[in-house]
């Protein structure tokens, strides 16, 4: 009888060890991708293209980012976040939040309608803070922009 | 006669587990033979199975609107883009998941008045999987990798210009 069980437990054990382990699956969330979008993206009207590359590039220097590539053709703007984090009084003086140190954002411009552009900002790791925080920039260099030309 | 006795018992036992031994003897022996290390990877000759795992082609689409669903599918996945250049269509873009990763999108015309591209991606991974096992884990990985890109790359594609 133990020599059973003792057989049974090296068959058990040499079948866990070996079962394949998944690779990191990427695909693994696909059901919350559409729900990520709909958080990520912000659709505006009445920018030109190029004006609102370079909206994005206002509100990533004002995230402390440095730019990593940039590509007109293909509406892509990366960036990584700067070494520097605000904390105490600092941060309380800083108008917005300025966390962006370590992460990694990949921001997309695609013109989803005549007039009408799809901005896609993804950060990393994923931030609800910051995704909420590049929105309200981006409305500002937009406002600003307007302002100016207003005046 | 204790002893005795003690030594009977022993070769009582020994011709009971024999044939157990030498069936798990068998076994052991069956499990080496058939996770046999694979031979050292070599450059040559190239292996082009792992190469239409890699690449799908896209009929009927414009240029522009293939590398934004590509963009949108990398976005998707967690990758952060590092590097993009237009001619010739290249995209780098890197994760950290469990590891560093690498992927690499190649968009080459195979005829552009009809709008026939193909996509070619290439994930470089770390080795995931510790010992023997380590090169079949990986590639299987790979595989599944690429062929989720597709089906999503498809799908986001569709839907996209479906919106518009």
């Amino acid at each position: 009888m133990k020599l059973h069980l003792l057989v049974l437990s090296l068959w058990v054990t040499a079948g866990c060890s070996t079962q394949q382990p998944r690779g990191p699956d990427f695909f693994a969330a696909q059901d919350q991708f559409a729900a990520n979008r709909v958080i990520q993206i912000t659709r505006f009207e009445g920018v030109e293209y190029d004006a609102m590359l370079g909206h994005v590039v206002e509100s990533l220097l004002d995230l402390d980012c440095t730019l990593q590539e940039t590509s007109k053709q293909f509406g892509v703007i990366s960036a990584r976040g700067g070494g520097r984090r605000y904390s105490g009084n600092l941060a309380m003086a800083h108008r917005y939040w300025a966390g962006c140190a370590g992460h990694k954002v990949t921001v997309t411009v695609t013109e989803a309608t005549a007039g009408q552009l799809v901005v896609r900002a993804t950060f990393f790791p994923p931030n609800p803070e910051a995704d909420k925080t590049f929105q309200l920039l981006i409305e500002r260099s937009i406002a600003q922009a307007r302002a100016g030309e207003a005046s | 006669m204790r002893t005795s006795g003690k030594t009977d018992s022993r070769t009582l036992l020994q011709i009971k587990l024999r044939p157990l031994l030498n069936l798990l003897g068998y076994c052991c022996l069956l499990i080496g033979v058939a996770v046999q290390p694979a031979q050292a990877a070599s450059f040559f000759p190239v292996d082009l199975t792992e190469a239409s795992l890699q690449s799908r082609r896209f009929e009927q689409v414009r240029l522009n609107h293939l590398v934004s669903a590509c963009l949108s599918v990398i976005q998707d996945i967690g990758f952060h883009v590092v590097e993009t250049e237009s001619a010739p269509v290249v995209i780098v873009a890197s994760a950290q998941g469990r590891g560093f990763h690498t992927l690499t999108i190649n968009v080459q015309p195979v005829d552009e008045d009809t709008g026939d591209y193909q996509v070619r991606l290439v994930l470089d991974s770390p080795i995931l999987y510790p010992g023997w096992l380590a090169e079949s884990r990986a590639s299987s990985a790979q595989a599944d990798f690429y062929q989720d890109f597709f089906k999503h790359l498809n799908k986001t594609y569709f839907t996209e210009r479906a919106m518009q």
